[in-house]
């Protein structure tokens, strides 16, 4: 008796909720004319496609593709292309995810368009039709399409969304289906989740090339190759529960801020402004996280499609670990002078912050010759003019060591309006 | 020296008082409107009394502009809205107790201030499901729906006969009463110079969300400010 009880507690359910092609689904909801047709939504810069509508998949047009290859495929079918507008994927994303929060009280989000759900404690309900209220519910409510997939592991609920994602109903609850292993024998085990190209291609050379194979394969290869995470993954596949749902925010240990540039940049003054102007925008992440950098690294490289390829990069410790604009900028401009080459043709360049600490517990130096009255001063500056760009968008107070053209700039011509973020691009109707 | 004078214009009631005369005073006489030649006698017989009595904390310092030309008090006023132009993503609190005391000697009305009005709690349900949308065109104008009014639209509410939806027809997105009775469906503009849109079986009508809210500017050209007002 006892024991069926801790068995039945044991159980789990998660419910992996996908949003279908979320950005092109995004950009649908405020221009229905989309509904039916080709669309695609190209990356930063509008170089490679990111986002395809099903007509597009249908094309045959593969995911990541630079869009310079398919301008005969745009032309001919009237594919609509758009450049990415992540204010208002962001925005909506935001939507699905609070949505998503009135079915259960742990949501997991685990990416842009993508959150976990525990249904641990509905699991005596009919969770195929609990998918279904959650999938019409955001639907309505949001007005995205999502896929729900619902099995006693993760990674099965990972696989139950590939099959949801290709049914008419959008919903599938592996937990139920009389023959899990009949579908885990048509899985490959590349669409695994956590099963990389690597590990896919060793896999695949011992001889096992589908979920079903990796599921019954022999414990000690697996754990000789791919450690404690192989055999999780092979207990999870079994339906055993290994991976718990991750609900706390863990503080970022470093942060990045880079672009490759729609044209290339071969001036030194062009490229320390680039260099400037990324290391604005990663000390505006760092005093949001209230965080401070200890290392900061500059790199900068031509495009690997040419010949003379040329990549370096410079890294610098503080004496005083900082997020203060100013002093961050110094230091990324002498870095960025120590590898500029001339004759170069830089096409991405950026800036890696690491050694992050919390802004309170910064670690004093003896040299330190500041004074508190200077720090104070310099925080108050920086948190006026965060404030000023929070209230009058991006960049409306920045330094002039970021430049004035930018040529560098970020290419996104094909841009949708910001329909939720932004009071000049709300939807017009008549 | 420039902020503590910027500051006190964005304070000043003075300012805004200015304008309110002025511009009223102006638009009175100029319109035959039935309500407000109404108004103008209700004023007229109130002549004496009527006196907006605005009252300024006596800590304040007050700006002489009386002495101003219309010209320089109209770039004022101007600039002092575009100061005032409000971050409108965030929660907007108005204290219920606006007054400001001195410093120095505790309000006796501290304890007693309990929460803060939102707006934002007022107008919005479901914040996930919300969106507002701009209006253009005069289709509505019986529903008292004008050109560049914003709409609240919910999108969880299930839209029933006599709601004003926004809705989607051949892919255009247009905002209507909706008629649903007796297996009858049709969008029914509130304007006479408008015709209804009748759905039938070569129609497909989708119906993306039901406005609840309208919020009407009275004061056209502050829209337009806010548009100008876009700082790149």
């Amino acid at each position: 008796m006892l024991s069926t009880v801790l068995d039945r507690k044991a159980e789990k359910r998660f419910a992996l909720v996908d949003c279908n092609n979320f950005y092109v689904s995004c950009e649908r909801l405020f221009n229905p004319a989309l509904m039916g047709k080709p669309v695609v939504v190209l990356s930063n810069n509008d170089g490679c496609v990111v986002a395809r509508s099903q007509e597009v998949k249908d094309l045959g047009i593969k995911m990541g593709i630079p869009v310079f290859r398919i301008y005969e495929l745009i032309k001919r079918y009237d594919v609509q292309v758009y450049s990415s507008n992540y204010s208002l994927y962001g925005d909506l994303s935001g939507r699905v995810m609070s949505t998503l929060a009135y079915f259960a009280p742990d949501v997991e989000i685990y990416s842009i368009d993508e959150a976990f759900i525990d249904l641990s404690g509905f699991r005596y309900r009919d969770l195929t039709e609990y998918g279904n209220e959650i999938r019409q519910r955001v639907l309505q409510w949001v007005g995205i399409p999502v896929s729900v997939g619902i099995a006693p592991t993760k990674t099965l609920a990972k696989l139950a969304n590939l099959i949801a994602k290709k049914s008419s109903s959008g919903v599938f609850d592996l937990s139920v289906y009389p023959s899990m292993d009949e579908i885990l024998s048509q899985v490959d085990v590349g669409d695994i989740w956590g099963i990389g190209f690597k590990y896919a291609t060793w896999l695949r050379d011992k001889g096992i090339n589908t979920a079903l194979q990796l599921k019954n394969a022999d414990e000690s290869l697996i754990r000789a190759k791919m450690g404690i995470v192989g055999v999780k993954l092979q207990l999870e596949l079994r339906g055993e529960s290994c991976l718990a749902m991750e609900l706390l925010d863990n503080p970022k240990k470093g942060t990045c801020v880079s672009r490759s540039f729609p044209q290339s940049i071969d001036t030194l003054p062009e490229l320390k402004e680039a260099i400037a102007s990324f290391t604005h925008r990663a000390a505006e992440k760092l005093r949001r996280q209230k965080q401070s950098a200890s290392v900061i690294t500059v790199f900068a490289r031509t495009s690997p499609f040419r010949d003379n390829f040329y990549s370096n990069s410079a890294t610098a410790e503080l004496d005083l670990s900082t997020n203060y604009t100013i002093e961050l900028s110094r230091v990324a401009a002498q870095l960025t002078e120590s590898i500029y080459r001339k004759g170069q043709n830089f096409k991405k360049a950026g800036v890696i912050m690491t050694g992050l600490v919390s802004e309170k517990q910064v670690q004093g130096n003896l040299f330190d010759v500041s004074n508190d009255e200077e720090k104070m001063r310099s925080r108050n500056l920086m948190s006026v003019m965060d404030t000023i760009n929070e209230i009058y968008g991006r960049d409306t107070l920045r330094f002039a060591s970021t430049g004035v053209i930018q040529v560098w700039k970020t290419k996104s011509e094909q841009r949708s309006p910001k329909y939720t973020t932004c009071w000049q691009d709300l939807l017009e109707v008549s | 020296m420039v902020a503590t004078f910027l500051f006190l214009l964005c304070r000043g009631d003075h300012v805004r008082l200015f304008e309110y005369r002025t511009l009223f005073k102006n638009r009175l006489m100029e319109s035959d409107d039935p309500y407000q030649s109404r108004f103008r006698q209700f004023r007229d017989s109130k002549r004496h009394q009527f006196s907006p009595n605005i009252q300024l904390p006596t800590n304040q310092v007050v700006v002489n502009i009386g002495a101003w030309t219309k010209e320089q008090v109209s770039n004022l006023a101007e600039s002092v809205r575009d100061i005032h132009l409000p971050d409108m993503s965030t929660k907007l609190e108005l204290p219920l107790q606006n007054c400001s005391v001195p410093a120095g000697f505790p309000s006796p009305a501290e304890d007693y201030v309990e929460h803060k009005l939102d707006l934002n709690s007022y107008l919005v349900t479901h914040p996930a499901a919300t969106f507002f949308v701009r209006t253009s065109g005069n289709s509505m104008t019986g529903a008292h729906i004008h050109d560049g009014d914003l709409l609240i639209v919910d999108r969880s509410l299930e839209a029933t006969h006599g709601d004003i939806v926004i809705a989607v027809v051949q892919g255009e997105i247009t905002v209507k009463r909706l008629h649903y009775q007796r297996g009858e469906v049709a969008l029914v503009p509130e304007n006479d110079g408008y015709k209804t849109i009748f759905i039938n079986e070569h129609f497909e009508l989708h119906i993306w969300g039901v406005v609840t809210n309208v919020i009407h500017s009275i004061r056209p050209k502050s829209r337009k400010k806010i548009r100008s007002g876009r700082l790149q």
